[in-house]
């Protein structure tokens, strides 16, 4: 329960808002404003669908840096 | 080219681009349909779509859809998909009560039962029959 599920059970910005409510310590919709304020969430899950390996995309959420890798795992980190 | 200078500057269809680019993702597609087939007006609970939309893709009523089986689905609806059908005016979302219904704009409406067919009257992908035992 510690990690963020692989890429081929979660999308990228399903495995986002759970990785930064687990980090908040609330649950997924309780998470404000929605994520779709913040970045594309079909954006995100369409930029590493098709067999890239490598790359990252960061972006802020909720008081987070989010980073998203071309593998699907998600790092949240508090924002500087 | 300068294509912006070619679109109609009256405004009239400037809400058609973010309804198509709305109805290019297959469950916001599924999610308007859900709310266009509803015959109560009153504004549906959140909850309530995301166990319908789940009960849709299994053929099942929805009463045998838990919680726990469309709460990842809820948790998208949330995050994703009906902030983007708000941006799109197709909806109103009641973003604190959870509620969300069809939006009353005619023009929206119209352009709607234009690129989502499939009501009754084409039986679409589902296929459901209701009340036909």
């Amino acid at each position: 329960m510690t990690e963020v599920a692989s890429p081929a059970r979660l999308e990228p910005s399903q495995a986002v808002v759970e990785a930064v409510a687990k980090a908040e310590g609330v649950g997924p919709r309780e998470l404000s404003p929605p994520l779709a304020y913040v970045v594309d969430p079909d954006a995100l899950d369409s930029l590493f669908d098709r067999s890239k390996t490598d790359g990252v995309v960061r972006f802020r959420y909720c008081g987070y840096t989010v980073s998203v890798l071309a593998s699907g795992s998600v790092d949240v980190q508090t924002a500087a | 080219m300068d294509t912006e200078s070619a679109r109609p500057e009256t405004g009239e269809a400037e809400f058609l681009e973010p309804l198509t680019e709305s109805l290019s993702n297959p469950e916001r597609r599924s999610i308007l349909r859900v709310l266009r087939d509803r015959t109560e007006s009153d504004p549906l609970p959140v909850e309530r779509l995301a166990t319908e939309l789940v009960a849709r893709d299994r053929d099942a009523p929805p009463s045998t859809v838990t919680a726990e089986q469309s709460d990842r689905r809820r948790t998208m609806l949330y995050h994703c998909h009906l902030p983007k059908l708000h941006r799109a005016a197709v909806i109103d979302w009641d973003r604190a009560g959870e509620r969300v219904s069809l939006t009353d704009r005619s023009e929206i409406r119209e352009a709607l039962s234009a690129l989502l067919p499939g009501s009754e009257s084409q039986g679409s992908s589902t296929d459901r029959r209701r009340g036909s035992s």
